[in-house]
């Protein structure tokens, strides 16, 4: 289900009786237009009623049991017994319902809703450990505003705006919002980028304000606060003393002493603050798309409670033992009448490639259909994808990882307009929504737009791998020389 | 006006067990408020049992059940409209036809629901039992969890879209569409 959809937000305000006017003609607009629409509002209020009923009937039975009609019982036009029998049918419709047992057991505990996450563990050292109350796992989980603590190693942190914080255990770290934490102790260097400046850091008294930068704080044993700016400028300031407020630049560190309210200028020992990688190689993603800088231990329905998408690379340069049959040139709308299919194309044995793996496991299973949407840009031109199960299969044996255990179940395909053959018939996700997969015109980016809710969605891109990094890349037309079109 | 020895009783308790989900959304979709909501289908309920002898029996209890809900809506609808915005009468003709149609289906998502609530974390669970329960304040219960009132709203709200989606990948696998 469309979690960001407004109308969803308008059918809870009506739910709640807080709908505005406006609301709740925008509402009935919305429901005039739509049948599906109806009937999920419809479902949705249902839901409603049934949990009204389940707590009402968990409270202490009042003496007698009946149920209350809310000062309506003196209307000349009821009779006394019509109301008590109404009243006693009430009570049985409730109790048949509540005492109506599940029809299976539970096959396994469904987290089916979290708070909203703000990061997620794109790397981390091997011998990385986390500790907390809903602590990251390990790489490739995510963490909201619980307090955490990294015990052992490094990890790095991508935040939902593009932050990245890179902690050196041991660390304890506490998000509050996508622009605001706290260092409670050891080690943090965060890169900030220009959407996100206002970044805030606070420590044992101590405030850090990004304003455009790189900078490493950590917090010492004694509780004393170290800043050091690697690019750019930040704010620091003792919020205890008003006239505080240091600006530091690119190259500056400073000791605070929070207690006393002295600030130490001065070089600091520079292994105190680890600065983050700038591989420019790495993969950029946009929108609910995270990219792991190392390939995680599963990529299992059910390994990551969370809604993003992931991807990771799996093989660095690899030489295809045989031709492969991929896709590219993707082009599918959800409202086409007629989708066209979509181009295919033959890479010859011998081709070097890159290869990445695309997970996406929404939180639970059946516990909501989710859309996640995002992009990926590779440095390399993208050779094609492997979508569907039986083309991933043939294409592990050389491309997935050893040390990566992957979903084998037929359901790691997406929900594709032009999965069909002769047999089969192509199946829409809940929503009766398909997932798409466009390959950008600039032949780098690959865009998704995916919808899980019962399997997972999975697939593989392949990008070209360049002999020399300073060689020129290959053109497009390169590539369709290299790529014989191919008709299935 | 049947009566509890009467032999309609039996047949009436369960057409209106069959058709009270859905009667009940058809009614609460129209009806802002709950309290509202259930005064209204206290009325409904009142004219379905005092007129289910003679106006109606068996396979034409629901059109007639929703005919009942559909005037009762419109009444009160009638008496409230000066007071704020409701919904036209076009729509409620629609959600009503939508609401028969879904009649067995509403049913059966009540059922599937207890599965659903089964599946629930323990903490989504308390909470939705805690918010629900009469006379509790939102705003109260946001204080005691450190949260904000419109966090707790969204969060019971996201709580049931699952529970809708939980329901509906139940009665998928029965084979309802």
């Amino acid at each position: 289900m469309n979690t960001s959809d407004p109308r969803h937000d308008w059918m809870r305000q009506y739910a709640e009786g807080t709908a505005s006017a406006e609301i709740t003609s925008q509402l009935e607009h919305a429901l005039r237009e739509d049948a599906a629409f109806r009937r999920l509002f419809l479902e949705y209020l249902s839901v409603d009623l049934a949990l009204s009923d389940r707590a009402a009937c968990l409270e202490p039975a009042p003496e007698p049991a009946v149920v209350p009609l809310r000062g309506r019982l003196g209307r000349a036009v009821r009779t006394w017994a019509a109301v008590a029998a109404v009243a006693a049918l009430l009570v049985v419709v409730s109790a048949w319902w509540l005492n109506r047992q599940p029809h299976r057991a539970n096959d396994k505990a469904v987290a089916g809703v979290l708070d909203p996450y703000l990061a997620i563990v794109v790397d981390q050292s091997p011998e990385a450990r986390w500790s907390g109350t809903n602590a990251p796992q390990g790489l490739g989980h995510a963490l909201g505003r619980d307090r955490c603590c990294l015990e052992s190693g490094k990890a790095t942190l991508q935040l939902d705006n593009g932050v990245e914080l890179l902690l050196q255990a041991p660390t304890e770290l506490q998000l509050h919002s996508v622009d605001h934490g706290t260092l409670y102790r050891g080690t943090l260097s965060a890169r900030v980028p220009k959407g996100a400046t206002g970044f805030r850091v606070d420590a044992p008294g101590l405030n850090v304000v990004d304003l455009g930068t790189e900078f490493s704080l950590a917090v010492d044993d004694s509780g004393q606060p170290m800043v050091h700016v690697f690019k750019g400028k930040v704010l620091a300031a003792i919020p205890s003393l008003p006239d505080s407020r240091t600006e530091l630049a690119a190259g500056d560190s400073a000791r605070f002493d929070a207690t006393g309210g002295g600030l130490k200028l001065g070089p600091e020992d520079p292994s105190l603050f680890p600065a983050l990688d700038d591989d420019t190689r790495l993969p950029r993603t946009t929108g609910d798309l995270r990219f792991l800088r190392r390939a995680p231990k599963a990529v299992k329905e059910g390994t990551y409670e969370h809604d993003y998408v992931i991807a990771f690379e799996e093989q660095a340069d690899v030489v295809l033992p045989q031709a492969i049959s991929v896709i590219r040139g993707i082009s599918l709308q959800q409202d086409a009448p007629q989708p066209s299919k979509p181009e295919r194309v033959t890479l010859p044995a011998g081709t070097r490639v890159r290869s990445y793996y695309v997970h996406f496991d929404n939180v639970g299973r059946g516990m909501g259909e989710v859309e996640s949407k995002g992009a990926i840009t590779f440095d390399q031109p993208v050779l094609g994808v492997v979508i569907p199960n039986w083309d991933l299969k043939q294409t592990d044996p050389w491309s997935a990882r050893a040390d990566t255990t992957y979903e084998t179940d037929i359901n790691r395909t997406l929900e594709m307009r032009f999965m069909g053959s002769k047999t089969y018939k192509p199946q829409p996700n809940i929503s009766g929504r398909y997932d798409e997969v466009h390959l950008g015109a600039d032949g780098h980016t690959v865009t998704m737009d995916l919808l899980a809710s019962w399997s997972v969605d999975q697939f593989r891109i392949l990008v070209s791998v360049a002999d020399d990094q300073a060689a020129a890349e290959p053109t497009r037309a390169d590539l369709a020389q290299m790529a014989k079109p191919e008709h299935r | 006006m049947a009566t509890c020895d009467d032999p309609h009783h039996e047949m009436f308790l369960r057409l209106f067990t069959a058709h009270e989900p859905a009667l009940r959304a058809f009614v609460r979709s129209l009806v802002p408020l709950v309290a509202d909501a259930s005064d209204v289908m206290q009325d409904v309920a009142v004219v379905l049992w005092q007129k289910f002898g003679e106006c109606a029996s068996g396979e034409d209890f629901r059109r007639w059940a929703f005919g009942v809900a559909r005037f009762k809506v419109l009444a009160w609808q009638r008496d409230r409209r000066r007071d704020r915005h409701l919904f036209g009468t076009d729509l409620t003709e629609l959600l009503a036809a939508e609401a028969e149609v879904q009649a067995s289906r509403l049913e059966r998502q009540r059922e599937a629901l207890q599965h659903c609530l089964d599946k629930l974390p323990f903490d989504q669970r308390q909470l939705v039992d805690t918010a629900y329960t009469p006379g509790q304040r939102i705003d109260e219960l946001a204080r005691r969890t450190g949260r904000t009132a419109m966090a707790v709203y969204k969060r019971l709200h996201r709580i049931r879209l699952a529970l809708v989606e939980c329901a509906r990948g139940v009665m998928l696998k029965e084979g309802w569409t």
